[in-house]
């Protein structure tokens, strides 16, 4: 194992990795070539390859690559099978059915041309990206790390998170271990009859490790510090921006006559639940245990997202391009890469 | 520090004390002893609030922390001046890594972050964690575990520790080191501790008073000695000392070797101890394993391991936690096949039976008892397992009647106190009667009179022809009532053979009689009254 000195050295702000993620993702969705999408994938996966912690979480891009693919292949069999036809090079001819007038738009079966196993990937290819950056980010950040950063009046949500992360293995654990005392005790009832054999057991066991839990955080102190008068203020405050930027929402998407300034809405209602988280935070004396900090590599990777979403928008299609997308993408490997 | 005045606890009217007054001075280390049930954890909570805030129960009278009430006060509002650590450290784990558990106290209580990390540090030191600082706690062995839980209360830099049984689970060594590591905050850190615990015999030599819950409502404080000669539960060290009428009674070890002198003298003597083996039975081996390696992927648990159990006798598994007894029991069982080796039970292999008749083969009492139980009064769940297992109606409750007479059938089993419920499973378990009976750490929250009945009920099933298997730490439940033990380090079998001879060739193993009278090879009471007065 590592010293844990020099792991904590190269902590990166977890947000500075959403950050990054997240203007990746806009340059997918402004890359209108499949090649660029095809170079910030493979550069998406080459960080996070590399720039990993050993968390069990390190996993999440390979289970992206699975998804993304698995996605793909779903798309080119529903389109194959269904879908609009698109005159070109037939491949080969599906037997086709006739559908009623109604359904007109669609048709099953029929001939399958390269331009549409083309079109399909390349449609595909966008949301396999963004799946696929989603892992790259989720595999370079200790959740925990990304619950610590939120901010403070979302931490009771993010002690639930981390508590129940530690609770839920021991409840599967405490199944386990009671499922095979009752095999062998020699249970030869029906299906039905084991199942309550074992939830009994177990549900009795949660309650009293959750019983055992609750003393150990009570006499923690935790909560201590969380004052309730004026918790009901900051609540509404939160509740009433939250429905506002529901309302605008609505209203943007589905002009109507009755409001004319539906920016005004969704920017009035940010600002009441922006306000409302802060004033609940502010209720609470809480702190954090080593914050992580913004450092110079952590502010760069945000602006390296955004230089690639520039370049993804902007440069002409040339093989310079897509080779320049590709470095940019990869540049983090070069200052945060394992040494080893 | 702590003073409780005329305070009484009723859970629906019935009392668990009353009117108890004590006063706990800054810098003691109290022993909190009484049966199980009695209201020991209870009026450990009292002292932090827990009870009534937490658990509900009429509290009244007043309780005192730091000469402030703390009637009014939540558990919270105490973080600061009282930590607490429960029975199972790991249930009360909230982060998965040492140094974030170390820190989470302080967080709530909005400490800065360089106060933070200071104490962190140095708590990590105190304690000797460091080199664990950045380990997940499912990773750490049951001695780590405990150390980490009270790591983490005293970053709130507490006056005062209440622990609940913090060694019950650890195996003699650890169990040393958790004591003396308390041992040293009281010292030197001037903590003041209060600990909850039944294996007197791993206690008592540290504490400077005992609180003693006699379980009838009464409470009382007084100094070891006197506590203990009042007591009726004793460790074996007590119990010589009161067999040889030895004034003043002798809390340590050391003290007894001293005041043992003549006493060895006459043993040496005197006829050694008769061996406990069933010599009516003939040494039928009913389990046996042949050089067998059991593994976990990579991570080797049980390396090229041959024993065998026979019929009549009790055999102990001893080892650290951590050393493969759990993964042997389970091998037995069938839960896990060898990867390499054979192992038999009765001529056959385990893995190829199906659980029916496995389970007339062999029985398992797991270390949680409740974990067999799901109905809803004694008596159901004994008609449920005759009907299970194919058995005539009330087999089982005729042997519940056999091992424990005083039950009262009409109990839920959650309200039955933690012996009862243990000789329920052992009921339901031996009901079918299977030749092998394997024990996970069964005495576990056991006080000496329910360990007592424990072996007597044990040494009557290995009579009847069972073999009996215990997994255990427990070292003078051992002496008092194995025959063969084997001890397994790191997934080897290092010692294997009477129990006589290997517990008193090894220093971590030795029960505390054959520790005073090494080195003659006695190890309990009964045997050293059996050779002074062999006619009683």
């Amino acid at each position: 194992m590592k010293p844990a000195t020099a792991r904590r050295s190269t902590r990166i702000h977890p947000l500075a990795w959403w950050g990054w993620a997240i203007a990746l993702t806009f340059a997918a969705s402004a890359a209108v070539n499949t090649w660029t999408l095809a170079v910030i994938t493979a550069g998406v996966v080459v960080v996070s390859l590399t720039c990993r912690g050993d968390g069990p979480w390190r996993h999440s891009i390979n289970y992206a690559i699975y998804l993304a693919a698995t996605l793909l292949v779903i798309r080119l069999v529903i389109a194959i099978f269904f879908g609009v036809n698109i005159p070109g090079h037939t491949l080969f001819t599906l037997p086709s059915t006739h559908l009623p007038q109604w359904l007109s738009g669609i048709s099953v079966g029929g001939p399958v041309t390269t331009e549409k196993i083309l079109l399909i990937l390349r449609e595909g290819a966008k949301l396999a990206t963004l799946v696929i950056i989603f892992g790259a980010a989720s595999s370079l950040t200790q959740p925990k790390e990304l619950l610590k950063s939120l901010p403070r009046a979302l931490h009771e949500a993010g002690v639930i998170v981390v508590v129940s992360t530690t609770f839920l293995p021991q409840i599967v654990a405490s199944i386990k271990r009671i499922r095979t005392a009752q095999r062998l005790r020699g249970s030869r009832g029906s299906r039905g009859l084991s199942l309550t054999r074992v939830l009994i057991p177990v549900i009795e066991d949660a309650l009293t490790k959750s019983l055992d839990l609750a003393a150990a955080m009570e006499s923690r102190g935790y909560g201590q510090t969380a004052e309730m008068h004026g918790r009901r203020v900051s609540a509404s405050m939160l509740l009433i921006g939250l429905l506002g930027m529901v309302a605008g929402t609505y209203l943007l998407l589905i002009p109507t006559s009755f409001i004319d300034f539906p920016w005004a809405v969704l920017a009035v209602a940010a600002a009441i639940s922006v306000i409302g988280l802060w004033l609940s935070g502010k209720n609470l004396r809480l702190t954090v245990y080593r914050p992580i900090k913004w450092n110079m590599e952590a502010i760069a990777l945000p602006m390296l997202g955004v230089g690639v979403a520039a370049a993804a928008g902007t440069l002409l299609h040339t093989n310079g391009a897509l080779v320049f997308i590709l470095l940019l993408v990869c540049a983090p490997v070069l200052y945060l890469g394992r040494q080893s | 520090m702590i003073s409780l005045t005329n305070t009484t606890l009723r859970y629906q009217g019935d009392s668990v004390f009353a009117d108890v007054n004590l006063e706990i001075l800054a810098g003691e280390f109290v022993l909190l002893m009484g049966a199980t049930g009695s209201g020991k954890s209870s009026l450990l909570r009292v002292m932090n609030g827990l009870t009534p805030h937490l658990t509900g129960g009429e509290l009244t009278g007043d309780v005192h922390v730091n000469e402030q009430s703390i009637r009014n006060l939540r558990p919270r509002d105490l973080a600061e001046s009282i930590g607490y650590i429960g029975q199972d450290p790991l249930a009360g784990f909230v982060s998965d890594r040492v140094e974030d558990e170390l820190a989470f106290t302080m967080e709530s209580l909005g400490l800065s972050p360089e106060v933070m990390r200071k104490r962190v540090e140095e708590t990590l030191d105190l304690l000797g964690l460091n080199a664990l600082r950045a380990r997940s706690m499912a990773t750490l062995s049951a001695g780590e575990q405990q150390r980490v839980a009270i790591g983490a209360a005293l970053t709130a830099h507490p006056k005062i520790l209440l622990l609940d049984e913090p060694t019950s689970a650890l195996d003699p060594t650890a169990a040393d080191e958790v004591l003396a590591l308390l041992q040293r905050l009281v010292h030197d850190v001037g903590m003041t501790i209060i600990i909850a615990e039944h294996r007197l015999e791993r206690v008592v030599q540290y504490v400077d008073r005992i609180i003693h819950v006699h379980g009838d409502g009464r409470v009382t404080i007084s100094d070891p000695i006197t506590a203990l000669q009042e007591s009726q539960f004793v460790p074996p060290l007590i119990e010589l000392a009161r067999l040889e009428s030895w004034d003043p009674l002798p809390l340590t070890i050391r003290d007894a070797r001293r005041l043992a002198e003549t006493l060895r003298e006459r043993l040496a003597t005197a006829s050694p101890p008769v061996k406990r083996h069933n010599t009516f039975l003939p040494a039928e081996k009913f389990a046996l394993c042949d050089s067998i390696t059991v593994t976990y992927g990579k991570r080797v648990a049980l390396q090229d391991i041959s024993l065998s159990f026979s019929r009549g006798t009790i055999s102990a598994v001893m080892g650290r936690n951590g050393a493969g007894k759990s993964t042997l029991l389970a091998t037995f069982v069938g839960l896990k096949s060898p990867d390499r080796g054979a192992l038999t039970l009765g001529g056959h292999k385990p893995s190829e039976l199906s659980s029916h008749s496995l389970s007339r083969l062999v029985g398992f009492v797991p270390q949680e008892p409740g974990d067999l139980l799901f109905s809803e009064s004694v008596t159901a769940e004994c008609a449920a397992n005759d009907k299970d297992r194919g058995l005539i109606a009330g087999t089982t409750s005729n042997l519940l009647n056999i091992i424990t007479p005083e039950i009262d059938h009409r109990l839920h089993p959650r309200d039955l106190s933690e012996g009862q419920r243990l000789a329920l499973a052992l009921a339901v378990v031996a009901a079918a009667e299977p030749p092998l009976l394997l024990l996970d750490e069964p005495t576990r929250g056991l006080d000496y009179q329910a360990k007592a009945r424990l072996g007597n009920i044990l040494r009557r099933l290995a009579n009847e022809g069972h073999a009996i298997v215990l997994a255990t730490h427990d070292v003078e439940l051992v002496a008092e009532i194995a025959d063969r033990v084997m001890v397994l380090a790191e997934g080897e079998l290092v010692a294997d053979g009477d129990a006589e001879e290997v517990l008193t060739a090894s220093p971590a193993f030795a029960p505390q009689i054959q520790k005073i009278l090494a080195p003659s090879r006695f190890m309990t009471v009964r045997d050293v009254a059996h050779a002074e007065h062999p006619l009683a």
